[in-house]
């Protein structure tokens, strides 16, 4: 068990022009489960290939306990990885693929099976051992991938995407599996995923990346309820929240014919200042009157239906998602008012995209 | 379509995609008509290749088995006739006596010492080759460093240089190395010459192997040359197989370097020794016949068992 410290880790892959990993400063406490999430090509797979030792930690340094690992050689630095394409060996049984590292390490017959057969046990492969990957199905090759590195019994798990080749349905029953997995075995895990469901549902913790920076680092609630840049505010949380950019008038912005208040003191006095206004979908409601939306589309998810539309504020069109109530959803092609529930309006600094206020 | 096809009509190849196009409006939203059964199936089987016979590739490929397989013929049966009946008979009509006579002749003769001289190149030739490549194959699949890309590069250049260009420097390499007339003399420039070939068939089934295997295998602590050991050298058992068979046909097939490079009976190879024949055998077409049919047969035997592993799939079920 260990905890893992990025201490302006940066990585710059020879050519390019900008580092996919840019001075990142982030600490994983012991038998954590974080996320790192974000678009592609964001640096979350970087970061965790540097923690692997795959990629060169070009600046900075990287900690696994208190020891610095930056130059270590990857099987020495006491982790496990478990791989997007699960990178199991085609010519092996299950059981060769699971034990391989052990033997490597230099381990003993006896006890390689022994361990290999507790974790077998452990994710229900027993009666596969002596398959080969190829008489697998998707579910049974992924959790052989976890297998391979609950064996090992390392100090840190690495998880890149492990669920991205699984359909939609097992994707969700392996999600629950995993992150149940991880807290029993107590064992540190850095997961990387793009998809913010499942970074929301299964971390403790989770980092936010964008183009090689960290955004924002939390636990989840933390992010859906205090996003710290327009960024974050529009990754996480489904539908994506509504943003709208608008000039400050009259000691706030104006949402249709309601003037939304921005205290002076969040703005810096600046009176030609741009605000973006954020608000989720489930922070709309329909009212009697605010900011007139077109209806475009209506889903229907039978609790709750999703009303897509156009409106107009600051000049400019928007499109605007709204939750409503199922039973009673508006039509297609009417007109109707929302506004923001009361304490539920996120507020950043229109040109920073910075948070603005509590 | 395809999710409307039959189940286990969908092997995997056919894309339903291609049917679409040809049937129905392109959308894959817009509905698809309803096709009676029997014309979808049609399709299908048309799109695979099977249903209507293709007539003319059917009679071009039955030439060109003609073509093929009646020299064949003629060669194996005349070697069963007599000298006689070679002479008088239809050549294309079964041996009426069938004889063991020409392959005596043959075998008593310095056939056995030609046979091995022949394997001892061949297999020496192919484990020179496929001990080199594999290892080189590996490290140009794997080594991005400019040093072991140019070198990569020169070796290509090999692959325009015919061996006849060559000859002279080679005999001349060879009798300084006090090599002449020995099996050597053969083994190495047959192996220098097959080398371009096999590094270039090696090195692109290499770099099939999936980077993801490559990184689990550092993970797991295995070093390079373990690597090499416990992942390269079983995935590339299709690529060996087709390495050794490639480079066994042209090692047993070689004629220019012994020809030019050996002299003696003791270290004469089977395409030498046919050659003798000719002379000595003169008038007895039947036994210089048998010589080459027990010359083809090794060979012939060694394509039918590698030619199993040749198209076998590299990674399957590696990944997802």
């Amino acid at each position: 068990m260990a905890s893992v410290t990025y201490e302006h880790t940066s990585c710059v892959y020879s050519g390019a022009g900008r580092p996919a990993v840019d001075r990142l400063d982030l600490a994983v406490e012991d038998g954590e489960f974080l996320v790192l999430v974000g678009p592609s090509g964001c640096g979350k797979s970087t970061s965790l290939r540097m923690l692997a030792g795959l990629e060169d930690v070009t600046d900075g340094r990287i900690l696994i306990g208190d020891r610095d690992v930056t130059e270590v050689a990857p099987k020495d630095r006491d982790i496990a990885m478990v791989f997007q394409n699960y990178a199991l060996y085609p010519h092996m049984t299950v059981a060769d693929n699971m034990g391989f590292a052990l033997r490597m390490a230099g381990l003993g017959k006896p006890e390689i099976a022994q361990r290999v057969q507790e974790a077998a046990k452990l994710l229900d492969l027993e009666p596969y051992l002596d398959r080969r990957p190829r008489a697998l199905s998707g579910g049974q090759r992924q959790r052989v991938a976890m297998g391979r590195a609950i064996v090992r019994q390392p100090r840190v798990f690495l998880m890149d995407e492990p669920l991205s080749n699984l359909d939609a349905k097992l994707r969700v029953q392996t999600r629950t599996q995993i992150a149940a997995l991880q807290r029993r075995l107590g064992i540190t895990t850095v997961y990387v995923t793009h998809d913010q469901t499942e970074a929301m549902t299964m971390g403790d913790r989770v980092a936010v990346l964008k183009d090689g920076l960290l955004m924002q680092v939390g636990r989840p609630r933390e992010l859906y309820e205090r996003p710290a840049n327009v960024f974050v505010a529009g990754f996480i949380g489904s539908p994506a929240m509504n943003l709208v950019t608008l000039p400050v008038t009259e000691g706030g912005v104006r949402l249709g014919d309601e003037v939304h208040p921005v205290p002076r003191d969040v703005l810096g006095g600046a009176s030609d200042a741009l605000v973006t206004v954020g608000v989720r979908p489930e922070d709309l409601e329909l009212a009697g009157h605010g900011l007139a939306v077109e209806v475009d589309v209506v889903e229907e998810l039978g609790a709750d239906a999703y009303v897509y539309g156009r409106t107009t504020a600051g000049g400019e069109e928007h499109l605007i998602t709204a939750r409503v109530d199922g039973r009673t959803p508006p039509r297609k092609g009417e007109r109707v008012h929302v506004r923001p529930r009361a304490g539920h309006v996120h507020l950043f600094d229109g040109r920073s995209g910075a948070r603005l206020g509590g | 379509m395809s999710d409307r096809a039959p189940l286990g009509m969908d092997d995997g190849r056919t894309g339903g995609v291609g049917v679409r196009t040809a049937e129905a409006p392109p959308s894959p939203i817009a509905p698809v008509p309803e096709v009676p059964e029997r014309q979808r199936r049609r399709v299908w089987n048309r799109r695979r290749g099977h249903g209507r016979p293709n007539v003319l590739a059917g009679v071009l490929a039955t030439v060109w088995l003609a073509l093929v397989a009646v020299p064949l013929y003629f060669l194996v049966a005349a070697s069963f006739r007599t000298r006689s009946e070679y002479l008088s008979d239809n050549p294309l009509a079964p041996p009426p006596n069938p004889t063991l006579e020409n392959y005596a002749t043959v075998l008593t003769g310095d056939f056995p010492t030609y046979l091995l001289n022949t394997v001892v190149v061949t297999v020496a030739t192919v484990a020179i080759v496929v001990g080199l490549t594999l290892p080189a194959g590996y490290a140009v699949a794997r080594n991005a460093g400019r040093v072991v890309q140019r070198g990569f590069s020169l070796m290509l250049v090999g692959l325009a240089i015919p061996a006849q260009a060559a000859i002279i420097p080679v005999y001349l390499m060879i009798t300084q190395l006090h090599l002449y007339d020995t099996l050597l003399a053969v083994i190495l420039p047959t192996a220098a010459f097959a080398m371009p070939v096999a590094l270039l068939v090696m090195t692109n089934s290499l770099r099939d192997i999936p980077r993801e295997l490559y990184e689990a295998q550092t993970l797991d602590g295995a070093g390079p040359f373990q690597a090499l050991r416990h992942l390269v050298l079983p995935l590339a058992k299709p690529a060996i197989t087709t390495v050794a068979v490639f480079t066994s046909l042209t090692a047993w097939n070689g004629f220019l370097f012994p020809l030019v490079l050996t002299q003696s009976v003791e270290t004469r190879v089977l395409t030498l020794g046919l050659w003798d024949y000719q002379g000595q055998f003169g008038t007895d077409v039947p036994a210089l016949l048998a010589a080459v049919t027990l010359s083809v047969v090794p060979i012939f035997v060694l394509y039918l068992v590698g030619r199993r592993y040749l198209l076998s799939g590299l990674t399957a079920g590696a990944g997802k």
